[in-house]
């Protein structure tokens, strides 16, 4: 399995933390929340579907509410195989830092 | 804040739901428009209306692209999937492909064949424009309609009629010419005269010369490049003259062959200005117009009708009732047929029939596709079934089954024009056309590949498509076997349809030779076998001599007789007007005439009913006779042989001398015309000779020596009187051999899709023929049992033939005065080679299968 890209995890990690809550308007503040980056709904849901195409999650497509005008809602969540993709990004994470000190700027060994 | 007061933009949504309106996507406004309340709430209504319109034109450009490329993606997976279908059943495939390619094959070709029949002359700039101007006169009870009007009359258009751009003349002074540049000497047939606005009206290529004048002055000529070969080599001939029966000519101009397909044919041109006095005034010649753009030409056909009466030379001419009128240039190859017409007419009827012929052959090679995918396509039921399980829609199972089907079909099509490209040569011989491969790649023809490649790919892909998308995942995939019985119908009656067309094919070339070998061997009532005929044309003249000129032939012991007259029989007879003496007006007729020498009548075994025709010796104190045939009498108004006979013509002291019965002289596709023949001692052009067929060879070398003996530095034309004759078969001979072969073509597609069809079925039903064998059925009786079905499917098709057949022929046959009545063997012969053909593709199958 490759690798996550950074931007995969970030949206991945979103609708991880979201729960029942990770449609389109949610992930979108909590991406700008965790990130500062503003992302576009457009933008948002092809990056969505790629996902959902490549197996991490799956799409809900929810009923209509008169909130939003008439158009339903998009609820996504994460598959086991997602799961397994983040467990992944993770552990590579913390084996590439470990040992790093706090400060980059103290000489590694020692 | 109340949000019945503040509405998100509309403007920004309806662009978005323009381009993107699935409901999935749609789910984007809805966060949007949630969104867009909150930033309301907080930073007021303009802030967000600027926030939405720049959210929507973010978005829209990705979920577009998103869109395409997800598109593309699906599009290549059926592509791969369809590929990969094919390579696992390349049996089947190839069969299909091949059957296909043909099929197409076979329509392109007859396309192209259509395209070249109704497209005469249309090479020429602007060739809407061009009319030839034709007579119609009244004389006596008649009207006659001729292609040649006097050629001064183009002088007087061009001064007359301000409508007129050009006026051209452009006809052929004699039948033959004897061409000489030094050594090379050879009578030619297709030296032409035109006027010098000929080269700006027609398209004339130029290799050498200058267009601008090369026919300005008398005397000079241009030549086509093949022409130049023959007679100049590699020489340059641009200056040298070349000369015609004795005049000279000098060279202006090499230019490109005329295309096949005009009736402007020429090998070589003469300039306008060189022609005699004699014909300059006397002469009849097709005249051609070319109307100058804001001309209207029903206008200046009313005027020109007028034409023979506004400028008659004379009173009395100013009686006539003569009328002249246009035939735009295109029209003329397939509908005109008057009087001196300069070339045979194309006959529309074999453009229908090919066109017909076209649509059969690609019903077949349909069928044959349908028939074998659906046959495939219940090996593939578990595919349908499983991607039905995954969530595939039907609609996307349909396109996806069309898709292959139009896949199939594009890549039989690119096959078919390979294999037209390859085959060109052999139709070129078959049909006698000249087709090269850069016809093949003209617009209409690719359009044309184009509609029926779509056609084709959806019909034939329809039925497969609707069929197998509606099966039921759960049956299908609990691995039942799919009955259909609506598909075994429709598939069978596919079968009896193939082999129905098929089978009229076959009897309709059967019957077509049958008429051509009648017409053929058909009793002329006189005697062409065993005949040379010797022309002596131009320079070549015999004049008075003729009798010495026979009698120096005779003295070879193989040539046994010898006749002269003044044309052959079989050839386009000449036509002149002739009226009983003191009938002109009345009775005057346009008709077959032919001048003959003492010897004509007993040479070719004309029957004589009335009148004492000559002394079998020939009796030089006969004074001139006529003689006319059985048709000629009602012509002339007269009631019965003996009337006829001492009746005078043409206001001369001869009279009848006698009444032939009716025989062929031009061929038997026509009722017998009226024929008159006079007997005469001058202005023969050819000399009959009479061979015993033993050393052929050496009395033709006597022949060919005895001439040039005779006639020092001419070239010597010689032929045999039955091929000659024959010659005129020549389009139902090409017709007969274009019909056999698609009728070969259409049998074997139909037999491939037969084959393919067998296999498949003898597969599909290995387990009912293991339980029959375990029965206790020999293998030969499975095999029997399997070949009677298909038998009785072609029994059928042999039934719907044959009404089909006999009505389509008799239309055919009514063209003929002199026909064949259809007859049973061709019917019985043609049901039973395909029920032979039909059973030996199959045996293979089943015995296979059987085993």
């Amino acid at each position: 399995m490759r690798f996550l890209s950074r931007a995969d995890e970030i949206l991945l990690l979103a609708v991880l933390r979201l729960k029942e809550n990770a449609y389109g308007v949610p992930i979108v503040k909590e991406v700008e929340k965790r990130t500062g980056k503003k992302i576009t709904f457009g933008g948002l849901w092809v990056q969505m579907d790629n996902l959902c195409k490549k197996g991490y999650i799956t799409k809900t497509i929810a009923d209509p509410t008169p909130e939003r005008g008439g158009r339903g809602k998009i609820y996504y969540t994460l598959t086991h195989k997602g799961e397994k993709a983040l467990e992944q990004v993770r552990e590579l994470n913390s084996s590439l830092w470990e040992d790093i000190p706090g400060s980059l700027k103290k000489p590694i060994s020692d | 804040m109340d949000r019945a007061k503040v509405k998100p933009p509309g403007f920004p949504r309806w662009i978005f739901s323009h381009f993107a309106s699935s409901q999935e996507k749609m789910t984007v406004v809805g966060d949007l428009d949630e969104y867009f309340f909150e930033i309301v709430d907080e930073k007021g209504k303009n802030r967000a209306i600027m926030w939405y319109w720049g959210q929507v034109l973010k978005s829209l450009p990705l979920i577009i692209k998103h869109t395409i490329y997800r598109s593309y993606i699906m599009f290549r997976n059926y592509l791969k999937i369809s590929l990969r279908n094919l390579q696992r059943n390349k049996g089947f495939s190839v069969i299909n492909i091949l059957g296909l390619s043909i099929g197409i094959a076979s329509c392109l070709l007859i396309l192209l064949y259509v395209r070249f029949e109704s497209n005469y002359d249309t090479h020429h700039k602007d060739h809407e424009r061009i009319y030839r101007v034709a007579l119609s006169s009244k004389s006596g009870a008649s009207e006659q309609l001729y292609a040649s009007i006097p050629n001064k009359h183009a002088l007087v258009f061009k001064d007359v009629y301000p409508e007129l751009e050009e006026v051209v003349r452009f006809g052929k002074q004699s039948s033959m010419q004897a061409v000489k540049y030094r050594d090379k000497h050879f009578y030619e047939s297709d030296v032409m005269i035109m006027d010098q606005s000929g080269l700006e009206v027609f398209n004339i290529p130029f290799v050498n010369g200058d267009p601008s004048t090369a026919l300005l002055r008398p005397f000079t000529a241009i030549l086509t490049e093949e022409f130049a070969l023959k007679y100049f080599g590699n020489e340059n001939p641009i200056g040298k003259i070349i000369s015609l029966d004795t005049t000279g000519y000098e060279i202006t101009g090499v230019v490109k062959k005329p295309p096949t397909n005009t009736l402007l044919k020429f090998d070589m041109i003469v300039s306008f200005d060189s022609i005699d006095d004699h014909r300059r005034n006397n002469w009849f010649c097709p005249v051609y117009i070319k109307l100058r753009g804001e001309a209207d030409v029903e206008v200046f056909e009313n005027k020109i009708k007028a034409f023979p009466r506004d400028y008659a030379e004379t009173e009395e001419d100013r009686n006539t009732e003569d009328t002249l009128f246009l035939q735009p240039l295109k029209d003329i190859h397939l509908s005109s047929n008057l009087i001196w017409e300069p070339h045979p007419p194309g006959n529309p009827m074999y453009v229908y029939i090919f066109m017909v012929v076209g649509v059969f052959i690609m019903m077949i090679a349909g069928m044959n596709y349908m028939n074998l995918s659906t046959a495939r396509s219940m090996n593939r039921s578990g595919e349908v079934g499983l991607r039905k399980v995954v969530g595939a829609h039907r609609k996307q199972l349909i396109i996806q089954f069309m898709g292959e089907s139009l896949l199939l079909t594009f890549i039989a099509t690119v096959f078919a024009f390979l294999l037209l490209a390859l085959s060109l040569n052999f139709f070129n011989s078959i049909g006698e056309t000249e087709f090269r491969i850069a016809d093949l790649l003209q617009s209409d023809i690719i359009a044309g590949s184009i509609v029926i490649f779509i056609l084709i790919g959806f019909v034939s892909g329809s039925y497969p498509a609707l069929f197998l998308s509606a099966f039921k995942p759960v049956s299908v995939l609990k691995g039942g076997n799919i009955k259909g019985m609506k598909g075994t119908l429709v598939r069978k009656a596919l079968v009896v349809g193939q082999f129905a067309i098929s089978i009229t094919l076959i009897i309709g070339t059967l019957i077509i030779f049958k008429q051509l070998d009648y017409m053929k061997n058909m009793s002329l009532g006189f005697n062409k076998e065993q005949k040379i005929v010797v022309s002596f044309l131009g320079n070549a003249t015999i004049g008075a001599n003729y009798q010495n000129v026979k009698d120096e032939f005779l003295q070879h012991p193989s040539i046994l007789g010898a006749t002269a007259a003044s044309n052959v029989l079989g050839r386009w007879q000449i036509r002149w007007q002739v009226w009983p003496s003191g009938q002109r007006e009345e009775r005057g007729q346009t008709v077959n005439f032919l001048m003959i020498d003492r010897d004509f009548l007993s040479e070719y075994e004309i029957e004589i009913i009335e009148g004492m025709g000559f002394a079998r010796e020939p009796n030089i104190n006969q004074p001139d006779g006529f003689l006319i045939n059985e048709a000629a009498i009602g012509a002339f108004g007269w009631n019965s042989p003996q009337e006829a006979i001492g009746k005078g013509l043409w206001d001369r002291d001869s009279e009848i001398i006698g009444i032939m019965k009716n025989f062929h002289f031009s061929g038997v596709q026509s009722a017998i015309e009226p024929y008159v023949l006079l007997l005469s001692n001058e202005q023969f052009r050819y000399i009959t000779l009479r061979i015993d067929t033993e050393n052929l060879s050496e009395t033709v070398s006597f022949i060919e020596n005895k001439y040039s003996e005779l006639f020092q530095n001419q070239p010597i034309d010689y032929f045999f009187l039955d091929e000659d004759f024959d010659k005129q078969y020549r389009s139902e001979e090409r017709t007969a051999n274009i019909f056999t072969m698609f009728t070969i073509l259409g049998l074997f597609i139909a037999c491939l899709g037969l084959f393919g069809l067998a296999s498949f079925m003898a597969q599909q039903r290995t387990k009912e023929i293991g339980i029959r064998k375990i029965l206790g059925a020999s293998s030969n009786s499975v095999i029997i049992l399997l070949i009677k079905e298909f038998v009785r499917l072609v029994g059928l098709g042999i039934v719907i033939s044959w009404p089909l057949a006999y009505f389509s022929m008799s239309i055919w046959l009514q063209n003929f005065a002199y026909r064949i009545s259809p007859g049973w063997i061709s019917f019985i012969a043609a049901a039973f080679m395909a029920l032979t053909i039909a059973v030996l593709t199959v045996i293979y199958q089943s015995y296979r299968a059987a085993s």
